[in-house]
């Protein structure tokens, strides 16, 4: 990792689009509070292996607005906002997903010290589409099936959709908040709980944040490399089900839950946790899977590369799916760049992004692996990427297993002042975790979920297609709330 | 695929599991032997606080997240299986070399009104997701609730029971109150995973009391982060005594 500090740029935007004309994409931005750090906003930029992080120090509590010229900033200066109460002078109204659901009056939740009791609720502004024969339809939170909380508003005017507003924050449980602790202490925990699904890749994220230049014994970075993929797996097997269940075909929807339920039983027999929370720490991993069990694993492995073909083309052999998922919801390729989309979502439409093969970690640098793209940019491409992404996890770990060896799993790490990042690739993309340590405490922790920067993605994605096609469109992102929200 | 859902039809074959498998698949919990002399080293090693070693030891089931650091810590704690669910809160706390049954039914006056079906109505109050996929789980083909009579359904208006998950964030208070409002009476509230139970991992961070029982009350405590599918379904039938 090559990092370059630039520290008290007056004219932070055009520093960013000098470096974006560059190639470079922002990974990350956050504000710091004042304390034992100056009050700073602080950027992260990546192209390919190269990172640049930015920090500026700020005199007041405003700075010069930068996503009327720059759109991927549009959440970042809401969460700001939101958050520490950075003003950005000259944005009119913020666009992309609300952030919280209250506000204090005289404070913001990341500012440090107590927070008063006095709260006001955060009402829903901005965008609002009127006109003759424009509704508006609510939604949520508490949604028809089992999902997490968010409260959307369609714009219609019949059938079609205009725009979609959205509101997060009902999971908001203060995670960013809660970690400011002393360094030393292991949050692999909180980490792995701030997105279920996601355990692994956060709890990865969390580590190699924490670990900076340990050496990790090498079972332990193969190791890591199969859960990382163990998890990829169940996911995408969740989504395809949930796929074929919101287009209607049963017999493939409960294929893929079966499948699913499969990966989950056998991560739960290699280490113990049908979500795989609680193998990864920093320095290594803390469950080991035993030699004589790395036969079974690649057993399983061949046959789950069997069914999923199965169920593929039983999808793909449908009319009826195809009729639904083709042309539905279509991410452009010009506004995924735009907004930097992430994960399988990006790679449908056509971007090559991804984290495992531009910025190799553990042990993705030792094993070869495909990147899938497709370049239509709708339901049945998000689908075929996830499908493809099946196959290559079940290459990458029978490249793992082959390579296993050494019986070391884990190694001391010291933790050191200063700034530090853990980028993964999660199921839903590039998760970023980035830590200011001074002092030996955290003083600012900020997780950025692939979810945080779909969401806008989603909303793009969405003019045009009919209401009932939301939760098929909605499914094929597969989006976090609680990673959003945290 | 078709082929063989076509076979499966055909012989009357179900691919589900039996109930006594279901039952017997367990979460573990720790449970040290009689070599302990309540030294502390697996209280320290607990993340959630759930061990205690004062006047005697014991662990709350309701504030576990069975991350199992404390076997790593001592050699003297081994598994022992965790109940699925206990009605009261109290029950979830274990102490040393006491065996007991928590798995108890619930009064016949309270599920007299169910028959035998019960309707779910799923609500989030800030959860990891980890246990909404859990809840999902519930009706793939291996625990295929539906077989008990139970389902989900998409309005609380229409629920029986309603499957609260997450620590009850201060966001979704209004909401869940709502919702279980409209619920209609002679209802039940089941706490799933320790989140709900207790608050677990969020206790101190934004949320509303410790658990989902300072704003509602609970009749059924399913234990688990995040409990297993088989683990809820199990809850269901052997609390509200449905037939299996
Ligand atoms: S109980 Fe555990 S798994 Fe379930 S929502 Fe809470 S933290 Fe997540």
């Amino acid at each position: 990792m090559i990092r370059r500090m630039d520290e008290g740029i007056v004219d932070l935007g055009g520093r960013i689009r000098e470096l974006m004309e560059d190639g470079y994409g922002v990974v990350c931005m956050y504000a710091t509070e004042k304390g034992d750090m100056p009050r700073s906003i602080q950027t992260v930029l990546r192209k390919g292996e190269r990172i640049v992080h930015i920090t500026t120090v700020l005199e007041s509590d405003s700075y010069q607005a930068m996503s009327p010229f720059i759109p991927q900033l549009r959440p970042y200066e809401r969460d700001m906002r939101e958050m520490n109460g950075l003003d950005p002078i000259g944005l009119k109204r913020h666009y992309g997903p609300q952030r919280l659901q209250w506000g204090y009056t005289e404070a913001h939740p990341l500012q440090k010290g107590e927070l008063p009791a006095e709260r006001h609720n955060v009402p829903l502004t901005g965008n609002r589409m009127s006109g003759d024969g424009v509704f508006e339809i609510p939604v949520g939170p508490v949604h028809a099936g089992i999902i997490e909380p968010g409260h959307f508003r369609f714009s219609v005017a019949g059938e079609p959709i205009l725009k979609m507003r959205t509101s997060m924050g009902y999971t908001y449980r203060g995670i960013e908040r809660m970690a400011e602790r002393p360094a030393a202490v292991d949050q692999t925990r909180l980490m792995e709980r701030a997105c279920g699904d996601t355990a692994v890749a956060n709890a990865l994220a969390y580590a190699h944040a924490m670990e900076g230049d340990t050496e990790i014994p090498r079972r332990a970075r193969l190791l890591r490399t199969v859960f990382a993929e163990l998890e990829r797996m169940y996911c995408h097997f969740g989504d395809i089900g949930g796929i074929a269940m919101d287009a209607g075909l049963s017999v493939p929807a409960a294929r893929g839950a079966e499948l699913k339920e499969e990966v989950h039983r056998m991560n739960a027999e290699v280490c113990g946790h049908r979500f795989l929370m609680g193998t990864i720490i920093p320095g290594g991993v803390r469950r080991n899977i035993p030699d004589s069990r790395l036969d079974l694993l690649k057993k399983r492995m061949l046959r789950i590369g069997f069914e999923l073909e199965e169920l593929v083309g039983a999808l793909d052999d449908s009319s009826l799916f195809l009729d639904r998922a083709e042309t539905t919801g279509i991410l452009t390729h010009e506004n995924a760049l735009r907004y930097r989309a992430l994960g399988p979502t990006a790679r449908a439409s056509g971007v090559k992004t991804d984290v495992r093969k531009e910025l190799p970690y553990d042990a993705y640098s030792e094993v070869g692996m495909r990147l899938i793209t497709h370049d239509k940019g709708d339901v049945y491409s998000r689908m075929f990427v996830k499908a493809k992404e099946i196959v290559e996890s079940v290459n990458l770990i029978n490249q793992c297993l082959d390579l296993m060896d050494g019986c070391v799993i884990r190694a001391d790490v010291s933790i050191a002042d200063g700034f530090r990042l853990g980028i993964v690739e999660a199921p839903r993309g590039e998760l970023v975790h980035a830590v200011n340590i001074v002092n030996g405490g955290i003083w600012r922790y900020r997780i950025r979920d692939p979810s945080f920067i779909n969401w806008i993605a989603l909303e793009t994605a969405l003019p045009g297609n009919i209401v009932p096609d939301f939760p098929l469109i909605n499914k094929s992102f597969n989006l976090s709330y609680s990673g959003y929200d945290l | 695929m078709y082929k063989e859902s076509l076979r499966n039809l055909i012989s009357g074959a179900r691919p589900c599991e039996s109930f006594e498998t279901m039952e017997g698949r367990r979460l573990n919990m720790p449970m040290p032997d009689e070599r302990c002399d309540l030294c502390g080293i697996c209280a320290d090693a607990c993340t959630g606080k759930a061990i205690s070693v004062d006047g005697g030891w014991s662990v709350d089931l309701g504030r576990c997240v069975f991350c199992r650091d404390c076997y790593d810590a001592c050699g003297y704690i081994s598994e022992r299986p965790a109940p699925h669910y206990a009605l009261n809160r109290e029950d979830l706390v274990f102490a040393a070399g006491k065996e007991k049954d928590v798995e108890g039914r619930l009064d016949d006056s309270r599920v007299a009104d169910l028959g035998n079906s019960v309707h779910i109505r799923e609500l989030d109050t800030g959860s990891c997701n980890a246990c909404e996929h859990e809840a999902n789980a519930m009706s793939n083909i291996f625990n295929d609730m539906s077989r008990f009579g139970i389902g989900v359904k998409a309005s609380p208006r229409h629920a029986d029971v309603l499957l609260v998950t997450g620590p009850m964030t201060r966001a979704m208070l209004t909401a869940a109150r709502k919702t279980y409002n409209a619920v209609p009476d002679s209802k039940m509230v089941v706490a799933c995973g320790t989140c709900a139970i207790s608050g677990g991992p969020f206790a101190e961070g934004d949320v509303v009391g410790t658990g989902i029982g300072d704003t509602m009350p609970v009749d059924i405590y399913v234990v688990g982060c995040p409990p297993t599918p088989n683990g809820m379904v199990v809850s269901f039938v052997k609390a509200l005594g449905l037939r299996h």
